[in-house]
This record gives C-alpha cells, structure tokens and sequence, in this order.
C-alpha cells in the first residue's frame, strides 16, 4: 500500500484528534431522504487513555454524549449521492445550526464533523503481505513494513480507498492475534480489508463540507457506520451481516472477529417503492410516500382487500377519498421491489461466500425496514431470520432518533471512538534513503534518552 | 369505491391548475425559485461566528466596557462637564439629606444634674431640624466626653429622630488648692472636674495642697475614711515632697505622717485620741515620720497653761 496517497485520509485523523482533545464533534449522516446531525460532547481524559492502552471503542460508549441532535429532510441527494451541491450545503447548514443551537449550552462551536457516505459503489478488496521481522520480535516497524508490503488492491480507475483496516494479524501463521507488538516469531503477515468508492461523488461530498466551513474529521462509509451501531458486539465477533435498508440504496456490511470485512451497496432503496407507487397508482410522491409509511406492507394477509386506502390521483388531492384502492393493492405494488432487494442481497452474499459463514445472523436496520413484513420477507428469501437491529443507546440521544433509521448517525458517534482503525494509524514505513537514515538516528537518540 | 361529487369551485380550479395556467400577479410574474428551508450562507456563516465565545464576549463585554472607558474619559476629562456631574451629586445629597426622616427632631440628655444636661445640650449644639446623615456620633461623644464633669457619655440617634445622650457625671470629693491658690475640685480619680466658688461653698470637703497632691486623691481618701472624726478640723492636708503627707487640723495642729504606713500612723493617733484626748491638747506638732519614734511638740504656753491647770486643781482640792 502506498502511505503517501492516504495522507488526505491522515489529515482527517488528526482533526478528529484535536475534534477529541477540543470534547466536541458533530457528525452528519448524508443520506437520500433526511440529514441527521448529532453533536457530540466527548471526555477528552477517557478517550485518551483509551487510545494509549488500545482499546476498543465499545467500552467506552459513556464517554460520549448526544448534546444536540436534529434531523432534516435531505435535498438534492440521489442514492448517496449530490446531485445539488447548494440544496445538500443548505439542508446540511440548517441540520447543523439547529443541532448547535441544541447543545449551545454544554458545548460551544463544533468545527470538525464526521461524515457518512452512502453512495458510490463501494467494493471490498483484500490484500495481505508476509515480512521477515528484523529482529525475531515484532515491533511497530515490522508491522508498518508489513502494511506497506500489501500490495494495492486494483480499485480501478476514479476510485478511491475509503476505508483500509487491517483485519488480521498472524505471527508465524498463527492466527487471531490481535496486537502482535512485542511477539517473538519469524514471519508477520497482515491481511487487510480495503474499501473504495467512487472518487467523484466522495470530493462533492468533501466540497460540501468544506463550503459549509466545517473541517471534515473523517468520511465513514455508511454501511459500515450502522453496523457499528446496529450490531451487538458478539455479533461483530462472530460475523454478521448489517443491512442497511435507506431511502436510496440498501446496502449492507459484514462484520467478522470485530473487523469490517465487506461492504457493498445495491442500488434500490425505500425511495423506489414510493416512486412505484407514484408511478403504478398515478400519484404524487408526497401522497404515495404517505399512504406507503401509513399502510404500507410486504406480506399480504386476508384482511387486506377489506381495507379501503384513499389514493388520490395527481391533481386529486383535494378530495383524497376520491378513489380508493385496498391494501392488497398496496402491497401487491410495493413486494416486487423488496422482494427484488432481497434476491439481489441474496444473490450477493451467496457469491461473497457469506451463506456459508457458520453462526453468520442477519440483522435489518435502516428506516426501511420498519415497514411490516420486511423480515418475514427476509427470513425467506435469505434462509435466515433477521433480527431488526436499533442502534445502541449512547447518553443523551433523544428518543425520536433511536429507531432503526436513525443506525448510521449514532455508528457515525461510535466511529469516532476508535480512532485506532485503519491503516492510517499506523506510522508508515521508512525508506532506507539519507534522509531518513538520519531521522531515524535522531529518533534513536530520542528514544535512548 | 365510493363516489363523491363535490361542488369544485373556481377557486379549486384556479389553485390546482397548472402554472402556466394561473393568472399573473399584477406585479408581474415573478421567477419561481424552489429552495429548500436552510439559512443561507451569510446567516449562517454570521451565527456560527456568533457561537465562538471569543466575538461574543468581544462583542458583547469588551465593546461595551471600551465605549463606557471612553464616555466616561471624555466626561471626567472636561472640567465644565465634571463640575456640572459634581454639583448635580453634591445637590442630590444635600436633597436626600434634608429630608424630615433623616432629621433631628429631639436631643434627650440623661444623667448629671442639671447644670451639666444645660452644658451638654449647649456643647452639642444641634439645632432641631438638623439632618443626621451628617451628624457624626461618635465625634459629638467625644466632644460629650471632653467636658471636665463628664466621666463617660454615650450618644445614640434612634431612628425616631431623637438623639439621646446619656452622660456619667464626675463626683468632687476634694478640694486642690493648685499654685495659683485657686480651689479646684477633683474627682476620686484626681481628675479636674472645673474651678471651684469660695471655699465656704463646699464645707464638706477636704482641701489638698502640694504638688503631686492630685494624683494621690485615693490615698486622701482612705486617710479620712480611717479618721473620719478629724473631718470637722481639718483645714488641709499638703503633700509634701510628693512622697508623704501632712494633716494640718485647726488650732495650727500639724500632723506629720509617714510615707509608707501613713494609715496605721493615723490610727495610732486616733486611738491616742480617744484615750488620752490627744488632738486637743496643746500640741503644735505630732511627728509620726518614724514609726518606732513618735514625736510631740508641744505649744509655746503649753507649760504655762499646765501650770495654771494644775493651780486651779490644787485648789478644788484635788490631787493630781
């Protein structure tokens, strides 16, 4: 891997260290139907600590606290990805002044932000490297040499790494070892998990932020994020896979031994049912969007055609029971499409190899989910029964913003807990150059004295 | 489905129809720009700049205070404008002061007789009316205090409006006849109480005479307390040498006491007294300085007189 094209990324950690030392964050979850913003108030001494003795995030959920919160309805978003850049910065500025306003009085001005990106593609990729340790005991150098041993995975033109983790660590092929520093052996390999994006609609996005003068602390892959909120840590240990079912694409994330080991997004989300609706039943969107949230389902049930819907047709709305379909109609418009996500999820997984993964649970988050139905849906078209997994509760979210919808921007909180994760965290690897000869004697004699 | 046929007004019909279809305002019509809510850029740049708490402070204390700093400079630094500010302040004070609640409606004098009550009311000096936001008290007491017959006084302003005085008065208990031979009159302290009439005005007391005489006031006084019978004879008691005392009773009889001792010394004559009637025999002087010599001196006649005494026994026949 080449450190050197990862620094904007380096950049990003060291604003979200300052974002920590400060003890206030804000993050963004962009998504195609609403922007949540959360501030955040963080307790710099626990986080600190927490860095120096490695841990993982998850015990440290009290160290954070919601002290603002507030969501929007997103404009100018398609699938994850800006479409108009001043309706996203405008919704965006207003999310973000009124959850400021919230936390006015326990924090002051948040500058830093965590965003979540949802779209552009993302697409997993694994490489790992094997080195001789220089000295028979693995140290921070060895492992730095081993990550920089990876070789690039081919991302692919206009593309780029979001997020790069090594995921495994194996000292003379001995697996599962979590900090291999300080362990005697011959050969360190290191696995890791790459995963690239679209680069365009990533730099919209990171142009938004920066139009909106805020300093970007980090871009988290949404999927990603509402795993880390929606899953339960032995989940994350034993491997699952997190759907995140938005308004503009589903997408999901596979968690194994507490790594992010693929994400991948499919490009059919809440927003295309509303829009079959509108289209089937001749209806404006805002209308099917309701009759969808209010009656909408997957299943049918007998009980369904005795059950009269007013679905006014465009340009009908004064008179909403003009016309009235029952909800077997409804729902007979609206299962194709989930059912079509499902197979494709399906069709996924089965080629990742995910199906065979033994002990692997299902759990469905995302405002799409919430809609009856979905996990019968799911339980037989996955073989599995899914679990609808709401995001864990950190102090001081409000109640409105702790359904399933809302995963992304509480995982986006709990991303900021780990700054310990990617590969950019790591100190990359010297070359043998002049320069850096004498770099390293004067880090020697730092070090000695 | 259920048919319904409402009545459409053309007002539904005007409001659902197309754009394009609408009637123009009379303005003109005007370009539809469809925004979403949000502030725009400048309001919001302009309110996340307003939660930084250095402008805000800057903004909202330093400016202030810096504005009030200048004001306040340009005022003070303009004689015209500052003795103006002076005068209104001055004046203000004088209004408040001068009102009936903060006024002197009464001086109560308690204690002393009623010579001194006179001279304190006159050395207080306080007209009826006069406003106690200007009175110091505790000056008037000492003021109270510096009377010669005052011992202690207190002075109180309740807040009914009456100023009380309450005053200790001194008690002359001797006479000093000082070196310009005028009588003085002193208290059991030896402190000067004021100048005393004729003598014949206080025959009760006793006249001390010497210099040092004042300060040993306490001794005169025990002197007489163990002698009171020589009350009615004495004509003075002198200090002499500042260190002993001499009594000097009527008849020119002159008792010379002792330094240290002195009431033992008088209690010895006293008892001589009783028994042998000492002190009205013909003695000019009755020498006590030497406790273990005591002296008499007799009169220049005594002799004579004891003769004649003896004569006149002689012939009563009786035997001496």
């Amino acid at each position: 891997m080449n450190f050197a094209q990862l620094m904007p990324h380096r950049n990003m950690r060291g604003r979200l260290h300052s974002a920590i030392k400060r003890g206030r964050l804000a993050v963004l979850d962009i998504g195609s139907s609403k922007i949540t913003c959360l501030v955040l108030k963080l307790d710099p001494a626990r986080l600190a600590e927490a860095a120096r003795n490695d841990h993982l995030g998850t015990s440290l959920f009290g160290a954070i606290e919601v002290v603002g919160a507030r969501t929007v309805q997103s404009r100018g978003v398609r699938r994850g990805e800006i479409i108009d850049m001043d309706e996203v910065c405008r919704s965006i500025r207003l999310a973000l002044l009124n959850s400021e306003k919230m936390a006015a009085p326990k924090v002051g001005r948040v500058d830093q932000v965590i965003v979540s990106f949802s779209g552009g593609r993302p697409q997993s990729f694994s490489t790992s490297a094997e080195v001789e340790t220089e000295t028979g005991q693995v140290t921070e150098r060895d492992i730095s040499n081993a990550l920089g041993a990876c070789p690039p995975p081919p991302i692919g033109e206009a593309r780029q790494i979001l997020h790069a983790q090594p995921v495994e660590m194996s000292v003379d092929y001995q697996h599962g070892i979590t900090d291999p520093r300080g362990m005697t052996g011959e050969k360190l390999t290191v696995a890791m998990h790459v995963l690239a994006v679209d680069a365009r609609p990533l730099s919209n996005l990171m142009e938004c932020i920066r139009q909106c003068d805020l300093d970007l602390a980090g871009v988290v892959c949404a999927p990603y994020a509402s795993g880390l909120s929606a899953l339960v840590e032995d989940e994350q240990r034993t491997g699952a896979v997190c759907v995140d079912m938005g308004g503009g694409s589903t997408s999901f994330s596979v968690f194994l031994r507490d790594h992010l080991i693929c994400a991948e997004q499919i490009r059919f989300g809440g927003d295309h049912v509303t829009n079959d609706i509108a289209a089937g039943l001749l209806m404006r969107s805002a209308a099917a969007e309701r009759i969808k949230t209010l009656y909408g389902g997957v299943i049918p049930t007998g009980a369904d055609d005795r059950e009269l819907i007013d679905a006014p047709r465009i340009g009908e709305e004064d008179v909403p029971s003009r016309r009235q379909i029952s909800r077997g109609m409804l729902i007979g418009v609206i299962r194709p499409r989930i059912e079509e996500t499902f197979r494709i999820l399906r069709q996924r997984l089965v080629e990742l190899g995910i199906t065979d993964m033994p002990g692997c649970s299902i759990v469905l988050t995302g405002a799409a989910c919430q809609m009856p139905g979905v996990d019968e849906m799911a339980t037989r078209i996955l073989g599995r029964r899914p679990r609808i997994g709401r995001p864990i509760r950190i102090s001081g979210l409000p109640q409105s913003l702790s359904g399933p919808d809302f995963s992304t921007a509480v995982g986006l909180a709990t991303y900021a807990l780990r700054p310990h994760d990617e590969l950019w965290d790591f100190e990359a690897p010297r070359a043998l150059s002049a320069r850096g000869r004498a770099t390293e004697m004067i880090r020697w004699l730092k070090s000695s004295w | 489905m259920r048919e319904v046929a409402p009545k459409i007004t053309a007002d539904q019909v005007r409001r659902s129809a197309h754009p394009a279809l609408r009637p123009a305002s009379p303005v003109g019509r005007q370009p539809v720009v469809k925004k979403g809510p949000g502030p725009s850029k400048l309001s919001y740049r302009l309110s996340r700049a307003w939660a930084k708490p250095m402008l805000r402070n800057a903004v909202l204390v330093y400016l202030p205070l810096v504005a009030l700093a200048l004001v306040g400079w340009r005022v003070v630094a303009n004689d015209e404008w500052r003795g103006m500010i002076e005068a209104k302040v001055a004046a203000l004070i004088e209004q408040v002061a001068a009102r009936p609640e903060f006024a002197v409606r009464d001086v109560i004098v308690a204690g002393g007789s009623v010579d001194l009550q006179a001279k304190v009311r006159r050395i207080l000096d306080l007209q009826p009316g006069t406003s106690s936001l200007k009175l110091d008290v505790e000056e008037l007491r000492l003021r109270v205090e510096a009377l010669g017959p005052v011992e202690r006084a207190t002075v109180q302003f309740d807040p009914q409006g009456i100023m009380r005085v309450a005053v200790v008065e001194r008690i002359a208990v001797v006479l000093f006849r000082d070196a310009h031979k005028d009588l003085v009159m002193l208290d059991k302290g030896g402190v000067e109480i004021g100048p005393a009439g004729p003598r014949a005005d206080y025959p009760e007391l006793p006249v001390i005479i010497g210099e040092g005489a004042p300060q040993r006031v306490g001794e005169v006084i025990e002197l007489l307390a163990a002698a009171p019978e020589i009350l009615p004879r004495l004509r003075a008691l002198v200090r002499v040498g500042e260190r002993r005392w001499d009594i000097v009773l009527d008849h020119d009889l002159l008792i010379k006491l002792p330094e240290i001792g002195s009431i033992e010394a008088l209690s010895r004559i006293m008892a001589l007294h009783y028994g042998e009637e000492l002190l009205d025999r013909d003695i000019a002087v009755i020498d006590m300085r030497l406790p273990d010599r005591p002296a008499l001196r007799m009169m220049p006649e005594a002799a004579e007189t004891y003769q004649i005494r003896r004569a006149v026994a002689a012939l009563d026949g009786e035997d001496t």
